[in-house]
């Protein structure tokens, strides 16, 4: 059941103004995060007054952008406030405001979307109609640098980065176990990307993008799926018998063993536990590692094996799971164990062949998955709060705050120490504890692994104007679903990527991208065309976003720039992909979410070390890129490869206003680096090289 | 032998023998002044105290680390559960001692007279109000008055032009959550910092300087024609380049050694950057047991209160042998710090009414600050009578007050003006205990 009704909460009526410990305290509301009037609810529109954001401000649709390449320097455009916008008679001044010229904005979405350097046909379309964004936007979308693109932002805006071996380990250790766990980079790589292309199949097969909270099926490979599989048992070593643990044990050799070797049927393998390594694996005369008999007790260390890792060496995919096991990427539905046995993890070729895999353990949604547990992970004390609000960030957009909770409808495992009625604590605990049942019922909290047997406490479900009943994981994802706000919080998060400021929610522009993606059934594809061809993206006219957060200019972060680099480059018929092979790209900023944080960690400013950065790495770039076979950058060949670096990598076709000027420069600076310090070619297209590619038009998606 | 010109130096002479300095002071927004000297006049630096202002070196996180466990002031107190597995030995602070990890007393002397500990509270206990904090819960007021900032930001700010810093934000080497007036700042990796300030061969060192005067034209170009939003950016991108140009290249040795992330190789890199005068304000992080709620017999929260001092063992010494004694002032500010009493086996719980920020510097008189008293199932930091820092529920700090007033009293020790203080931060008030010739 859900409910979400204003008549049904319980709203703060006490001003939660004095903290745990009796202290007058500040929580101001993060703009736009009003907890009482969520974004999207039409019923709160009216309250909003009259201030910015209010219900009769003139919000032009993206039709009525501006007439080709009016662009700043038209005084009709500059910092006059439009005649509809609110307050003009006792407000302060708007913020200073003029519209970015078509060249601009056209070329700014095409990089932040797709990577590729916008071209004169498709600039002149965009000139002629302004609408025609909409459609090369659709165009766009449909090319694989936008899917590379899209799937990328997706890893991070579902938080399933920052998987390595410590925060995964107990997810198949469990607690009672032991044994190191070092799988190789592709096999995180595989958790890392797992639900990224899970979400891309749901956007591109035009399903509702709400199946990302309840979606049972996942793009998963075999290697994944056999630690799935390996983690979804739990308290291994019990009180087994010593004959049980017999049973347990696999053996790896990497020589003839009895009659065990490389032409032993791998069935026969399976069956015995026992397994031929066609490769040495064990380092000679050291006893510690001389070893390749585990029990399945420490299944980090079988699991291990199976990848290739023999407790001291790492060998080329010579364990059972081969290396086309880390790519053969294919959906797989996951469903509840309903008695019976699961398959055996080391199974491998019966995993091979698996397009549902029967699990205890519940693989719902984002939430569930095993990098988003080791993202976020919690503890006995903290006992999964910290899990069930990160679910909630990523795909509501919003935290816990303490005041205007909404009420669940059962309290069940209510903190004692922390939600005292009277105290701030209270709004947040109220309703955060009954949520982190959903977990606490299912998840080990030091492990991440399953529970042997559930606490059973009652889940409950109340967040901001939605109350849903039910007690699964399942249960869960369906409230995240259903949430009304959980449109206009993913239009919020790719504003944010896009313009590296929130769109203000009460802007009747972002209001009506909100509806329009409801409308859509939750078309993601639709919703990214309407808001990128949006002035809330093009700044290309100004909205009440415009007032309530001005516009800014931002660095260009390191997903932004450097797979458009790398794209841009192979537009040229160059496979080169310089962030790849140059250490220091790690330097650049990028998008990062921390815990607890509504909106990404992004730096948007330049600063001294991201000049440094830029400019180092652009000469390694060069370097690696000057005289290469296949580069379009050549050192005997000024024209051409001044001709690459405006039109193809800046991105300013010869139709843009910036061409010719930049295109002037770079032959200006060839020129007189030749009359004062002579003909030294590699070292002057070294010098332009690195000028074009650290310039003003790379270093920032917005000029 | 031809003598080698730096990098300011080739600047300097491009800008000025090219006759670009009014295209560059237009690119940039810089008085023209600034390309002469390098700085900003200041006329208020004349009369800053001897030892002020100070550098400040912060470490800083939002993990919450259990530092406040065991240092001097939190031993004593009945039911207080320090850790089982550190030694305790009475601390020499000055002309007081403290008991307290033994290890406490491997700092050299020099800093531990000039060491104080603030016990006070931080009013927030979840890991998401690290920014909160970080801004005294809204109470340091931006320079226009209009917002807030970070603690850091504010003394960054305030001490840049009488410092003569290449740059007023800070700089983040700890992977933190910094800000500078609202805008974040990026984390720099230590062993990346050779890379992109490595010198450059002689051969393309004037090709630099024509590449920057097309630079500049490209900045002025879009200063004259960009919107206010393009303009605001290039500014500082500009600055940026100019920035980077002013870096000390005989001081880029010291980061070659540099070869991991870790908290000793920050401290090597921060005292470098503060050689080199890049920024009043280096944050880093030292950690001093992590998020230690499942720390089983708390082995954690022992071997990093042994790391955590060898630490800064190492910072004092760097300071030290870089000259900088006198003139960079070390200190912690986290989130909050973690429960006193002992629970189970394993771990603490995070402890919004205890935390201990740590300040070591020229203008700090060392002791302790506060004391810690039985609140709310735990303990918790009572007030302070300021003149005697000496922990008082009657005191003129009331324990609501305290982490303003350890934040101004930090303030204070890095040489910020009384009426800078005041004006920037709401609430609380000075330690005079804690601040030599207060």
């Amino acid at each position: 059941m859900q409910r979400t009704q204003k008549g049904l909460l319980l709203l703060s009526l006490i001003p939660l103004a004095i903290s745990c410990t009796g202290r007058l305290a500040d929580h101001g509301v993060p703009p736009g995060q009003d907890q009482t009037t969520p974004a999207g609810n039409n019923a709160t529109t009216a309250d909003m007054g009259t201030g910015p954001g209010g219900a009769d401000q003139g919000t032009p649709a993206a039709g009525d952008m501006d007439a080709p390449d009016t662009g700043p320097g038209n005084p009709s455009d500059m910092d006059t406030a439009s005649a509809d916008m609110p307050g003009e008679d006792m407000a302060p001044p708007l913020p200073p405001f003029e519209p970015l010229p078509t060249e601009v904005y056209v070329r700014k979405t095409k990089l932040l979307l797709h990577g590729g350097a916008v071209t004169d046909a498709e600039l002149a379309a965009v000139r002629q109609d302004p609408a025609a964004l909409k459609g090369l936007i659709a165009g766009w979308l449909e090319e694989e640098p936008a899917k590379q693109k899209l799937r990328e932002f997706f890893i991070k805006s579902f938080q399933q980065d920052d998987t390595d071996r410590n925060n995964l380990v107990g997810q198949i250790r469990g607690r009672q176990a032991a044994g190191t766990f070092n799988p190789p980079d592709i096999f995180n790589n595989n958790l890392r990307e797992s639900f990224a292309r899970t979400v891309m199949r749901i956007v591109y097969n035009d399903e509702p993008f709400t199946s990302v909270a309840n979606t049972t099926e996942f793009e998963m490979t075999t290697a994944m799926l056999s630690f799935l599989v390996a983690s979804d048992r739990v308290n291994l070593r019990g009180n087994s018998p010593a004959a049980d643990k017999a049973a347990r044990t696999h053996r790896f050799y990497n020589e003839p063993f009895e009659d065990y070797d490389a032409n032993t049927p791998l069935a026969r393998q399976i069956r015995d536990k026992t397994w031929y390594v066609n490769q040495p694996f064990k380092r000679p005369n050291d006893d510690k590692c001389n070893t390749g008999v585990w029990t399945e007790w420490d299944q980090a260390l079988v699991f291990s094996a199976l990848l290739g890792y023999f407790g001291c060496v790492t060998t080329n995919f010579a364990g059972p799971i081969k290396r086309n096991d880390f790519e053969d990427w294919r959906t797989v539905k996951v469903v509840p164990l309903a008695g019976g046995d699961r398959e055996d993890y080391y199974n491998i070729p019966a995993l091979r062949q698996a397009d549902t895999i029967a699990l205890s353990t519940p693989r719902v949604g984002y939430f569930t998955t095993p990098t988003f547990l080791a993202k976020w992970q919690t503890n006995v004390d903290n006992s999964f709060r910290v899990t069930a609000n990160q679910s909630l960030i990523v795909g509501l957009g919003h935290s816990f705050e303490p005041e205007g909770f909404t009420m669940p409808f059962t309290v069940d495992n209510l903190s004692e120490e922390h939600a005292a009625p009277t105290t701030v604590c209270y709004g947040c605990h109220i309703s955060l504890d009954p949520m982190r049942n959903y977990f606490a019922n299912t998840f080990d909290a030091d492990s991440y692994g399953p529970l042997e047997s559930s606490p059973n406490h009652t889940p409950s479900f109340g967040f901001r104007l939605h109350q849903v009943e039910g007690t699964t994981l399942y249960d869960f994802g369906e409230a995240l679903s259903t949430h009304p706000e959980f449109a206009a919080g993913w239009v919020q998060k790719v504003c944010m990527m896009a313009t590296s400021r929130p769109c203000d929610p009460q802007d009747e522009e972002f209001i009506r991208i909100v509806d329009l993606f409801v409308g859509s059934n939750y078309n993601f594809k639709t919703m990214l065309v309407e808001l990128f061809a949006s002035p809330l993206v093009t700044n290309a006219s100004r909205t009440v976003t415009h007032i309530t957060h001005p516009a800014i200019a931002s660095l260009s972060r390191r997903d932004h720039y450097c797979h458009a680099l790398k794209v841009r480059f192979g537009d040229a018929g160059y496979d080169f992909d310089p962030c790849d092979e140059i250490q220091l790209s790690v330097a650049f900023p990028e998008d990062a979410w921390t815990r607890g944080s509504t909106s990404p960690f992004q730096s948007t400013e330049s600063s001294l070390f991201y000049w440094a950065t830029l400019e180092a790495f652009c000469t390694q770039l060069a370097q690696k890129a000057i005289n290469k076979e296949g580069s379009p950058i050549q050192s005997s060949k000024r024209d051409e490869t001044i001709d690459f670096l405006v039109t193809q990598l800046v991105g300013l076709p010869p139709s843009n206003s910036r061409h010719e000027p930049l295109s002037t420069l770079l032959h200006e600076h060839w020129d007189e680096s030749v009359e004062e310090f002579g003909n030294k070619p590699y070292l002057i297209t070294l010098s332009v090289a690195t000028l074009a590619c650290s310039s003003a038009y790379m270093a920032s998606p917005d000029f | 032998m031809k003598k080698k010109l730096s990098r300011r130096q080739l600047m300097m002479t491009a800008l000025l023998g090219g006759g670009y300095v009014g295209l560059h002071s237009l690119a940039t927004g810089l008085p023209i002044e600034w390309f002469r000297t390098g700085r900003i006049p200041d006329a208020s630096a004349q009369d800053m105290p001897e030892k002020s202002p100070q550098f400040l070196i912060l470490s800083t996180h939002k993990n919450g680390d259990p530092f406040n466990i065991n240092c001097p002031g939190s031993y004593g107190v009945e039911g207080v559960y320090n850790n089982p597995l550190l030694e305790t030995a009475m601390v020499g602070l000055g002309a007081s001692s403290h008991r307290a990890a033994k290890q406490w007393n491997d700092l050299p002397n020099w800093a531990r007279n000039r060491m104080s500990f603030i016990h006070h509270r931080t009013y927030q206990n979840t890991h998401p109000q690290y920014d909160k904090v970080m801004t005294l819960l809204g109470n340091v007021k931006s320079a226009a008055g209009n917002g807030t900032d970070h603690l850091s930001a504010l003394m960054s700010a305030e001490n840049s032009s009488t410092l003569g810093t290449i740059q007023s934000e800070q700089v983040s080497l700890g992977g933190g959550e910094v800000s500078f007036n609202g805008r974040s700042i990026q984390s720099l990796k230590p062993t990346l910092l050779k890379q992109m300030l490595a010198p450059l061969p002689e051969d393309r060192i004037g090709l630099q300087v024509l590449r920057d005067r097309t630079l500049d034209k490209i900045y002025a170009f879009h200063k004259e024609n960009g919107t206010p939003a393009q303009r605001e950016w290039i500014d500082r991108h500009a600055l940026s380049k100019q920035q980077a140009r002013q870096i000390d290249e005989n001081l880029l040795a010291r980061l070659s050694n540099i070869d991991d992330n870790d908290p000793d190789s920050q401290i090597r890199a921060a005292v470098t950057l503060i050689l080199m005068k890049v920024s009043p304000v280096v944050t880093l992080h030292i950690p001093f047991g992590g998020d230690n709620h499942a720390d089983q017999g708390f082995v954690k929260e022992y071997e990093e209160t042994v790391s955590g001092i060898a630490s800064l063992k190492l910072l004092f010494e760097e300071i030290d042998a870089a000259g900088l004694r006198d003139h960079v002032t070390v200190a912690n500010f986290g989130v909050f710090g973690r429960t006193l009493a002992k629970k189970n086996e394993k771990g603490r719980d995070h402890n919004l009414n205890h935390h201990v920020t740590m300040i070591a510097g020229a203008n700090v008189k060392p002791g302790v600050i506060g004391s810690i008293e039985a609140m709310a199932k735990d303990f918790g930091a009572t007030g302070i009578d300021s003149s005697s820092g000496a922990g008082d529920n009657g005191g003129d700090i009331p324990g609501d007050e305290t982490l303003e007033a350890a934040a101004k009293t930090l303030c204070k020790a890095v040489g910020l003006k009384q009426e800078v203080i005041d004006e920037r931060i709401v609430g609380g008030k000075v330690i005079s205990a804690a601040i030599k010739n207060a």
